[in-house]
């Protein structure tokens, strides 16, 4: 218990430190915000340490205080680990990569933020309480899209960005309201679903207000903006968590409310399917790197939505594991996917934002003077894809699979049309492998400076990971496992 | 008709308007006051919520922390059409937002 | 009665403030529109949130508004856009949600009096905590937003970038170019602008 509060509180704890003691002009500053922010992480993984061996052992953790309660189940524990992992890699990766630009305490102090509000939310066990941290994380994440802000394109993102944020968190809260009205209470265990339209017309605004930063249709518009424009590591760590902190909280208030899950469930299928059609015709006419990442994310996000779905409507327990384990091999080579594409940005020259102006032509033989990195960034490509031995196969093969073992023919129709379009993706990421490993003459790029070891750190640890999880998939089950147990309870 | 059906009924109205209103801004602070309107009408919605359901005060507990989330919304909205207005010059959202591809 | 008369001019204020042309003009049938849901939490019995309604929503916010409106200028009135079938629609589908679920209100329950203090700080304590750590986020956010740079040198600065080279190669043969304008050069030196001076040519 004591465990669970030093990880919700440190990172919420740290953060003003880390803005106190590395700021610029201060007299006493010898520390740079980067190493602070770095060291205020090795009391966080000393703390999910552990909890997560506390969880081992079944233990209960709970933090009570007043009619609230922060409890940690295996939902939580999935986005836990995955929020802790990518946001030390992408404090390294953002050493070299923000270097010279103002106001680095200010990122570091709230990406610090950003981690405690996603424990903290995902650990919530009363909806409002939920809908403050998932205030709190929206706040924290505007500072972090908007910090290349000397660029216009980087403002009129996150302005982007906030405008459908705040109007979709100003939805859920009213829907959490109408969730007060019908049942008296806040306490997610303490909820009874019933058929009332009260709780309909909550249920939709739940589905409406989450689905704007879990951009599913038709709030996604801001996201490729978003990821383009924000700091590469920043736009790894809000694919890979942050979004996906929004569905968790979604499922969470979606299970007080569902009554029919067949309809539910369809209804989410039906959205996830319509977004993985988006985010893979749009990424067709892309020619930003950063903006093809984007779009596939939005594609990424519509696999673990249909997988849900299909879980919640028919009960699969396969469906939701599947789902779960796309969530978590997503954000890892989405990340790595990121960083790689950030260093080799790095390296020739786009620095303060210019990333997000880099194409795939700018790629052209760079496989011959950073082949370490280039061969990672083709191993995320083709994970997203879905090509084995990675670990992107391993999770959309049984997804693929959990649909086709339902007996309903819609679902496995719509999978056929799930997997056409994963064969699509291909299409768009082949050219950004084709170009890497291009023999032609180019540029010259044999004059290119090295990516900093700080920046091929993080992208290698998270290759090495991806090319793990693929061999061996049965690695994940200590934490998948509790999850989807946990998501069927929800919804059971 | 007791009072709190018309609360309830003139609360969607108002977030109704606030919805009108984010749909046609064309000016970033325009868009502020339209999100501005919804968030008093989810408070209004949270306080009679309350009342009706017997807690008045939780009701007014929550609101309190809407309010404070939803001001510090409201700041950081103006200051980035501060620093868009002195980067660009203008607040028009269609001039801010140009859509790509 | 008064209620029904209230929430009228509630949403007609609300509507003035999203239509009106002039910024400064919404924002003072903003104000009004606060003002009238803080009488009307009054007269649900919600005192202590009416005050700081009219205090903060009413008085604060709109300071703060016109605050910006003045650091930004008298933007001139923006285009009256009219969408009369949007109004419309929006109307219906207010009246259709309306009608659903108007009649699923749960019968309403005896007041216990508690005291907000109480409720606030005790029952609902870790919503402060939570909410102590946004507001930080909040100030984080608006100092790093607002932080005075040479933002202007490097706009510029990234404009000449951008016209010089489509291709980020040649970033080293137009450092040059950049530390030759006379306004930037100073600038240059004093804005950390990475590590452009340090690349090979």
């Amino acid at each position: 218990m004591t465990w669970l509060a030093g990880l919700i509180g440190l990172p919420c704890v740290t953060s003003p430190l880390v803005f106190a003691f590395g700021h610029r002009q201060n007299a006493l500053q010898r520390v740079q915000a980067r190493d602070l922010a770095l060291l205020m992480l090795v009391p966080i993984w000393l703390a999910l340490f552990f909890v997560m061996r506390a969880f081992a052992a079944s233990e209960v953790l709970e933090i009570e205080y007043g009619a609230i309660s922060l409890r940690l189940d295996g939902i939580g524990l999935v986005i836990i680990v995955l929020a802790v992992l990518l946001t030390t890699l992408v404090t390294i990766f953002s050493r070299e990569d923000l270097i010279g630009t103002v106001g680095e305490e200010k990122f570091y102090a709230s990406l610090l933020l950003m981690l405690g509000t996603v424990i903290g939310l995902v650990c919530a066990n009363d909806l409002f309480n939920m809908w403050v941290w998932f205030e709190g994380m929206a706040i924290s994440s505007y500072l972090l899209v908007a910090y290349h802000r000397q660029r216009e394109d980087a403002l009129g993102a996150s302005t982007k960005y906030f405008i459908q944020t705040v109007s979709g968190s100003i939805l859920v809260l009213f829907g959490i309201a109408l969730v007060l009205m019908h049942n008296g209470t806040l306490d997610l265990d303490e909820m009874t679903a019933s058929a009332s339209p009260l709780l309909i017309v909550a249920g939709a605004l739940f589905v409406l207000g989450f689905g704007v930063k879990l951009a599913l249709f038709p709030n996604y518009t801001w996201l490729p903006d978003s990821y383009c424009e924000a700091p590469t590591g920043v736009s790894a760590l809000l694919s890979g968590v942050v979004t996906m902190t929004g569905l968790i909280a979604m499922m969470r208030a979606l299970a007080i409310i569902i009554v029919t899950p067949a309809a539910w469930g369809g209804l989410l299928m039906a959205l996830g399917m319509i977004n993985i059609a988006a985010g893979t015709m749009l990424a067709f006419s892309q020619t930003k790197v950063k903006r093809i990442l984007a779009y596939s994310s939005i594609g990424h996000i519509g696999y673990v939505v249909l997988a849900i779905g299909i879980g919640i409507s028919a009960g699969s327990m396969m469906g939701l594991r599947s789902g779960m384990l796309h969530l978590f091999i997503h954000g890892l080579m989405k990340a790595l996917a990121f960083l790689a594409l950030g260093g080799l940005a790095y390296a020739t020259g786009c620095r303060n934002g210019a990333s997000a102006d880099f194409t795939v032509e700018d790629l052209k033989g760079l496989a011959q003077r950073y082949p370490g990195v280039a061969l990672s960034l083709a191993a995320a490509c083709l994970s997203l894809v879905g090509v084995p031995p990675f670990g992107g196969f391993v999770s959309k093969f049984q997804i693929l699979l959990a649909g086709v073992q339902q007996p309903s023919g819609w679902i496995v129709l719509l999978i056929v049309v799930a997997a056409l379009f994963t064969v699509a993706a291909l299409a768009y990421f082949l050219p950004i492998v084709n170009t890497l490993y291009d023999m032609q003459p180019g540029p010259s790029r044999e004059a290119l400076p090295n990516i900093p070891l700080s920046m091929r750190l993080p992208i290698f640890i998270l290759a090495i990971a991806l090319v793990v999880v693929g061999l061996w998939p049965g690695l994940l089950d200590s934490i998948i496992e509790p999850a989807s147990a946990a998501l069927l309870t929800l919804f059971g | 008709m007791p009072s709190v059906h018309m609360l309830f009924i003139g609360a969607w109205f108002v977030l109704g308007t606030g919805l009108y209103g984010l749909m046609i801004a064309r000016n970033v602070l325009k868009a502020v006051i339209a999100l501005q309107i919804m968030v008093k009408a989810a408070m209004l919605m949270l306080v009679v919520a309350g009342a009706q359901t017997g807690q008045l005060a939780l009701g007014q507990s929550l609101a309190i922390t809407v309010i404070a989330a939803d001001t510090m919304a409201v700041v950081i909205g103006l200051a980035m059409a501060v620093r868009l207005s002195a980067s660009m010059g203008t607040l028009d959202l269609e001039e801010i937002i140009e859509p790509e591809g | 009665m008064l209620t029904a008369i209230l929430i009228i001019l509630t949403v007609f204020c609300a509507l003035l403030a999203v239509v009106s042309t002039r910024l400064l003009h919404a924002t003072l049938w903003l104000a009004a529109t606060s003002a009238l849901v803080g009488i009307l939490l009054y007269q649900l019995g919600a005192w202590e949130i009416a005050v700081i309604e009219l205090s903060v929503g009413a008085g604060l916010v709109t300071v703060l508004m016109v605050f910006a409106i003045t650091m930004i200028g008298d933007p001139p009135p923006t285009p009256h856009v009219s969408r009369r079938t949007l109004l419309i629609f929006v109307i219906l589908a207010m009246t259709l949600i309306v009608g659903m679920t108007v009649n699923s209100l749960p019968a309403p329950v005896d007041v216990i009096t508690e005291p907000l203090g109480a409720v606030l700080w005790q029952v609902r304590g870790l919503d402060m905590a939570a909410q102590i750590v946004l507001i930080f986020a909040g100030v984080l956010g608006v100092l790093g937003l607002l932080s005075v740079s040479d933002d202007i040198v490097r706009v510029r600065v990234n404009r000449i970038e951008h016209q010089a080279s489509t291709t980020p190669l040649s970033s080293a043969t137009h450092t040059t170019q950049t530390s030759d304008a006379p306004e930037l050069s100073d600038s240059m030196q004093s804005a950390p602008s990475g590590r452009l001076e340090k690349e090979p040519v």
